[in-house]
């Protein structure tokens, strides 16, 4: 069993940040087809989403997350223990783009930093990993940052792919509190399925395939992708989430003696409307409870369900206390579940930006040695 | 589940060939209409009426629908 149970933490803070480019599913038209298109649109229900510029990564985005939160909440950025970034789109292949963001953000030294290699499951794993070392540490306050930039990945003929997914950061502010309030305690499972590494993988760029040629193949599914691509096994995917994502959930409500409808907010990771509708049933949960936000900004992997929090939450200026359920599921495979309370009040609106990081751009020894 | 009540259910997701197409050794892979976003109705069909886990792999390696009725049946 990976249940756990994090009886003195918090989020205290949640922000998102997109891309301004919008594209429009309807512009790939011309591309697969209007047929093709328009019950893409119906299934999907992704009918536009968000695209960096060449430079700005997944970072960048966290990162004005991140500052946001610190500057409206007006937090002492000596206070924060450590920063956990979750991502597969990572700054560099090394060092951890944490520390990166852990210059950028002007941390203190004593302040723990490292990725975790993780991109749909993001959210659980992340609460998990960080809720867990402040119980056990000294720590009483952190920074969980997630982001993913997936376009960057796509290529551009595969129809599986390159219109489902959006780009987006978001960043949670995380306290310790071991005062008896009411907004407190976060508890979850975590699991995964290593049989199914290849539902979603990208084959080259890593060590296991140095000689991966960059040819573009035409792959089983009709679709065109190099090996620099992604390559994603829909079906395997879908079948996957319709089951054991729903199957956790419910092991999850039976072990803290929960039940879905006690739940303001079911915020799932935003897979496709069709996958999400899938989960509603079977979890026999009300929809008007789960929030969808793919239609704007489509499948945005880690930063889903932040951007799902802002999108519905970020104008609410009043205190409430929502009691939230998040799911993340998907590459890996790997998934998890966790509840949380969240003050209303602490969830911002989804931010707009191109910021990037200019003297992060390594492109010749002139660029290195210019800091 | 019967045989002819799933190829009855097969045909449902469908929305531009016509249901008389439908036959137990109807080789589905080969209709225009296939596609990936069929696969996912089928998967989710089969999991909603029958309870039971299609894969992508299944759905590769099966040519007919009576095939594929026999490896769900067979889960």
């Amino acid at each position: 069993m990976s249940f756990f149970n994090l009886k003195n933490i918090k989020i205290s803070a949640v922000a998102s940040a997109v891309p301004t480019e919008k594209v429009l599913v309807e512009s790939f038209s011309d591309r697969f087809g209007k047929e093709y298109i328009e019950k893409y649109m119906e299934t999907t229900g992704v009918k536009s989403f968000r695209k960096t510029k060449k430079n700005q990564t997944a970072s960048d985005l966290a990162f004005v997350a991140a500052e946001h939160i610190l500057n409206e909440k007006k937090i002492d950025r000596d206070s924060i223990g450590a920063l956990i970034f979750v991502a597969h789109s990572t700054d560099y292949r090394r060092p951890a783009t944490a520390c990166v963001l852990h210059k950028r953000l002007g941390l203190r030294k004593d302040c723990a930093a490292f990725d975790i290699g993780l991109a749909c499951s993001a959210v659980p794993y992340g609460l998990f990993t960080l809720g867990s070392m402040m119980e056990s540490s000294d720590i009483d306050r952190a920074l969980l940052l997630v982001g993913e930039t997936p376009n960057k990945i796509t290529n551009p003929e595969d129809k599986s792919s390159c219109m489902l997914i959006g780009e987006g950061g978001g960043a949670f502010l995380i306290d310790k509190d071991t005062s008896d309030t009411a907004i407190k305690g976060i508890s979850g499972i975590c699991k995964s399925d290593g049989s199914g590494y290849r539902a979603i993988i990208l084959p080259a760029g890593g060590f296991r395939n140095p000689d991966a040629p960059d040819t573009v193949f035409e792959w089983m599914d009709g679709n065109k992708r190099s090996l620099y691509d992604v390559t994603m096994q829909g079906d395997d995917v879908f079948s996957f989430t319709i089951s054991d994502v729903p199957r956790t959930i419910k092991e999850y409500l039976s072990i803290i003696n929960s039940d879905i409808s006690s739940y303001d907010c079911i915020a799932l990771h935003q897979a496709n409307r069709l996958i999400c509708q899938m989960l509603c049933k079977k979890l026999k949960a009300d929809a008007s409870r789960m929030p969808l936000c793919m239609d704007r900004y489509g499948n945005t992997s880690a930063a889903s369900i932040p951007i799902v929090l802002s999108d519905t939450y970020g104008e609410r200026e009043e205190d409430e206390i929502i009691n939230v359920l998040m799911s993340g599921f998907g590459v890996g495979l790997s998934w998890g579940v966790c509840s949380a309370q969240i003050n209303v009040k602490d969830i911002y609106p989804v931010i707009e930006t191109d910021e990037y990081f200019k003297e992060g751009i390594i492109n010749s020894p002139e660029d290195y040695y210019k800091e | 589940m019967t045989l002819d009540e799933f190829v009855k259910a097969f045909a449902a997701e469908f929305d531009d060939t016509p249901e008389e197409t439908f036959k137990a050794d109807t080789r589905y892979k080969e209709l225009d209409e296939w596609g990936s976003l069929i696969a996912l109705s089928i998967i989710s069909m089969v999991d909603d009426e029958m309870d039971k886990r299609v894969t992508g792999a299944d759905l590769r390696n099966c040519s007919t629908i009576e095939e594929l009725f026999n490896l769900v049946e067979s889960k």
